[in-house]
């Protein structure tokens, strides 16, 4: 009697893990729609070739580089690994974790983050952290961005944190319930549309500009980390001017690489030189730069680039081809759509803010 | 046996409706953070509206009326709005929380708007100690008082007070 009662109990309990699987698919966050950010850090592990070039940090990367633009002017493989306010222990552990799956000529960093003392916020988190493959950078990740509401156990099992989600389900939850469409084109987040530049507020003043210990530390490490595995980290600051970049701040930056032997260029002073007209290369307001400004970027910073260090240029290697032209494709037809939105709508209806969940 | 399995289906199911119906508190895309840190003794009156780091935005915009300038930029992947308002030689800036805005900092830019205390844009460094004591820390171009959940700073040129702010600890 004892022995039929084992098949059944293991049967149960492999049911009820089962419906807590299939909760817990359902109720995380799937991110396809609209607030897309949460997916990008997870895009990265479907990718098929390695890259010479990744980029790492916030909508500072992921908005105003086009790879696509650098595949077809330069032949440069690259992938941005960016995520919504990404904090500099967040971009050293993706570092960390991309250098676990290939190992590029050059890290490009972007500084603007290193004004984040401490963690900030859950939301941002979740949207970096969720994504990444297990492991010990991941571990190590959530430890040093939590906030002092979250728990581990709650990334560890997600449907601790998300159970109460079952009002807000959308279907965007079932659709993707097992699998997620791609948000971004290598790592890049896509818009059209265009929002001129006409001002920000004065600066605020500040008691004191010396960037904190947990950022510069981790800024360290990014370079010990490449230093190690032989990649250039090169650090920048995107050509944006708000939230405003003091000068002191940029003193800072440009210290640190001068004494870790590292490049650094502030693009801001550069804008001109890029190319960038801010009255039709943003799309809103000056934040970030639109599709036509993140093309620009790219081509300036690719010949940039170029002029220092020796990429590869892999067009013609079947592998990079099949691969990029597909890239290329899915970017193009995704560019003309949101082009003939605008045409027809006067903005963005199903990308961005817009975009209602299905 | 087959009444055993149930059960124990059954006990699973229910144990999945009580985690579903103990909601955290927290929005799912949200924070999760409430106001519910300590308030501080430095607040800043305007026309006599006080405005405190960590308030609620709304009633204070009602009762201070139109700004002389207002901007607002969508924060990164649509977690709301940072706003900033200018009354005069006042800026007051906000941050996006669980739908609502809160006072991040109020910074004051000019001779014409003093602290409670009586400090304004101009005055020694030895009229901001005489007003407010010994500075939690100071530096050669700053004094700090931290007091609850607000730093007040005095930006020193010379030792003469340039800038002014309140700010915010979720800052």
């Amino acid at each position: 009697m004892k022995g039929r009662r084992w098949p059944a109990a293991l049967g149960v309990a492999l049911g009820v893990l089962g419906i807590l699987y299939l909760a817990q698919r359902l109720l995380v966050p799937k991110y396809q729609t609209g607030v897309v950010e949460g997916s990008m850090v997870a895009e990265y592990y479907r990718e098929r070739v390695d890259h010479d070039l990744i980029f790492i940090g916030d909508c500072e990367v992921y908005e105003n580089f086009s790879p696509v633009t650098l595949w077809e002017d330069y032949g440069i493989s690259s992938y941005i690994r960016g995520s919504a306010q990404q904090l500099p222990w967040q971009s050293y552990y993706l570092l960390e974790d991309t250098l676990r799956h290939e190992t590029p000529k050059v890290v490009v960093y972007n500084v603007q983050a290193l004004r984040f003392s401490r963690p900030q916020s859950e939301a941002y988190n979740r949207m970096t952290i969720d994504g990444m493959r297990w492991g010990p950078a991941k571990v190590r990740c959530i430890l040093a961005s939590m906030t002092e509401d979250e728990h581990f156990i709650e990334y560890l099992f997600p449907l601790l944190r998300y159970h109460d989600r079952w009002g807000e389900l959308t279907g965007d939850d079932v659709e993707h319930l097992f699998a997620k469409d791609p948000v971004t084109h290598a790592g890049y987040y896509m818009r059209a549309d265009v929002k001129p530049q006409t001002g920000f507020p004065a600066p605020q003043a500040l008691a004191d500009y010396t960037f904190g210990d947990m950022p510069m530390d981790y800024l360290g490490r990014m370079a010990d980390l490449c230093r190690e595995k032989g990649v250039e980290l090169i650090l920048i600051k995107a050509p944006i001017e708000y939230p405003y970049w003091y000068d002191q701040w940029d003193g800072q930056a440009a210290a640190f690489a001068a004494e870790q032997g590292l490049t650094y260029l502030n693009l801001i002073p550069l804008r001109q030189e890029i190319g960038l007209d801010m009255t039709r290369d943003t799309y809103d307001a000056g934040l970030h730069l639109n599709v036509r400004g993140a093309e620009k970027l790219a081509a300036w910073f690719g010949g940039w680039l170029l002029e220092r260090i020796d990429l590869p240029d892999r067009r013609g290697e079947p592998a990079y081809d099949a691969v990029w032209e597909e890239k290329t494709a899915l970017y193009d037809a995704m560019k003309q759509q949101q082009y003939a939105e605008i045409e027809q709508y006067g903005e963005l209806v199903t990308f961005g803010a817009n975009a209602v969940e299905g | 046996m087959k009444k055993r399995a149930l059960a124990m289906l059954a006990g699973a199911l229910t144990l999945g409706v009580l985690l579903a119906g103990c909601g955290s508190g927290k929005d799912a895309a949200g924070d999760g953070k409430q106001q519910t840190g300590p308030a501080s003794k430095y607040v800043f009156a305007l026309d006599g509206v006080e405005v405190a780091v960590n308030a609620d935005m709304a009633p204070l915009a009602e009762a201070l009326g139109e700004p002389s300038d207002y901007f607002e930029s969508e924060s990164c992947a649509f977690q709301g709005l940072d706003k900033v308002y200018t009354y005069g030689g006042v800026i007051i800036r906000t941050y996006p929380q669980d739908g609502k805005d809160y006072v991040l900092s109020v910074e004051l830019k000019d001779d014409a708007v003093p602290t409670r205390e009586g400090i304004y844009i101009g005055a020694d460094r030895e009229a901001v100690l005489a007003a407010y004591g010994q500075p939690t820390d100071e530096t050669a171009t700053a004094l700090r008082y931290v007091d609850g959940d607000c730093t007040l700073a005095f930006i020193l040129a010379e030792n003469m007070v340039t800038g002014i702010t309140y700010t915010s600890d979720a800052a």
